[in-house]
């Protein structure tokens, strides 16, 4: 298993969900990537690039080709890919074992410059999932159909935790400050030796900086959206990609 | 600071008591983090700075190693209740995190990336251990091939002496 890597120049996006009718991301992915060869990026995938819950068989078949298609050019330009394991394709740790091992994992920690970033999908630090993964499973299937009257839903979902979190914090139940679960994982991890910590999961784009030192960056999403997380020359930027080029977010 | 209640059924008070439980320690330049042969449970993870790891004998102190930012040392305490084998240095300033033995438990849950971080560690540790004890073994037997300095298992001689 590799969870310690280097590399100088690495864009990390997440949550493409391939194989969801309503993924958008086999759209978008193309001048991405022909961006990524032609800045000598590499890349990695980080959780949920591949929706085992709420895949339909012929989404997964068009999406996924064309996908693959895509990264067999990255590679053939020399371009890596690390593909970090969500929670809508957990299923790919049974295949931690095999060949594919190379380019799995359950993490990584990545040394580029100067810098020392984690990189995980997160959802084991949403509270809902790791009091249940079976119930959080199962609810993610059955909320299947929801994407057909909104395709938004996860990032309804993540604000609705944030807002039972803000309230919490105006009762005066919690004295951590954070807005996020995930904001305050994300600060644990960076006080054992990183200086940015990037999630995906919340499918909300965000660049917070942490009160204890140390960046935490959310990847956002490709099911509807297209930004990205990009670490080069010692720095950690949250961008947005459009056709036209990548636009850094403000924090 | 409101501490969270004792006892509730609250899932994530577990993780709040846990994330308020990092003990931080932050020594200069050269200052002793442990010595050795002292008594002491906990583990530390360098957060910032880096660690020197040295070793007496008899021609003086020996450096092992060094712990670079983000790893950890003084796990064979933790985990098996022993005297330090080794003492450790603060190489520039260094800030690093203190994880007691009461704490392990709560800290692995809040944060379990942390527990496949130190068995990989472990794993790598052990690894380097054992190629270096080969190493060793080998020099042994070239200089001094008559007395062989480890006998191999031998099933066959085991089970006639049953």
């Amino acid at each position: 298993m590799r969870i310690d890597v280097e590399e100088k120049r690495l864009a990390v996006v997440s949550d493409l969900h391939l194989g969801n009718p309503y993924s958008l991301a086999s759209h978008k992915l193309s001048s991405f990537v022909d961006y990524l060869i032609e800045n000598r990026f590499n890349l990695c995938i980080n959780g949920d690039g591949v929706d085992i819950l709420q895949a339909r068989l012929n989404a997964l078949t068009q999406q996924a080709l064309e996908v693959l298609d895509l990264l067999r050019k990255f590679q053939a330009y020399g371009g890596r890919i690390y593909y970090v394991i969500g929670n809508h394709d957990i299923t790919l740790e049974r295949v931690l074992h095999t060949w594919l091992a190379e380019y799995l994992a359950p993490f990584l920690n990545l040394q580029s410059g100067r810098l020392r970033v984690r990189i995980e999908h997160g959802h084991i630090y949403d509270q809902f999932y790791a009091a249940s993964p079976r119930v959080y499973e199962g609810l993610s299937i059955a909320a299947g159909p929801l994407l057909r009257i909104y395709p938004d839903i996860y990032r309804v979902w993540s604000a609705t935790t944030r807002s039972r979190i803000k309230v919490r914090n105006v009762i005066g139940d919690t004295s951590e400050g954070y807005d996020s679960p995930e904001q305050e994982a994300a600060a644990m991890i960076a006080n054992r030796g990183f200086d940015a910590v990037v999630f995906g999961h919340t499918h909300r784009p965000e660049r917070v900086e942490l009160d204890g030192g140390g960046v935490y960056v959310n990847s956002g999403n490709w099911l509807r959206g297209s930004t990205f997380v990009e670490i080069a020359d010692d720095s950690v930027a949250l961008r947005q990609w459009n056709p036209s080029g990548p636009v850094t977010l403000p924090s | 600071m409101k501490l969270p209640r004792v006892g509730s059924s609250r899932s994530n008070d577990v993780s709040r008591l846990a994330s308020r439980v990092d003990a931080e320690q932050t020594h200069a330049d050269g200052e002793c983090i442990v010595a050795e042969g002292s008594l002491g449970q906990e583990m530390f993870i360098v957060a910032d700075g880096r660690v020197r790891i040295a070793k007496s004998s008899s021609a003086g102190s020996v450096t092992l190693g060094y712990v670079e930012r983000g790893d950890f040392f003084g796990e064979m305490s933790l985990l098996e209740s022993v005297p330090r084998a080794a003492s450790a240095f603060a190489v520039g300033e260094t800030r690093v995190v203190v994880i007691d033995p009461g704490t392990l438990l709560l800290k692995v849950r809040r944060d379990p990336t942390l527990a496949l971080e130190m068995l990989k560690k472990l794993s790598t540790r052990l690894r380097v251990a054992n190629a270096r004890l080969v190493d060793v073994i080998s020099q042994t037997e070239r200089q001094e091939p008559t007395v062989p300095v480890w006998e191999p298992f031998d099933d066959q001689q085991s089970s006639h002496a049953d």
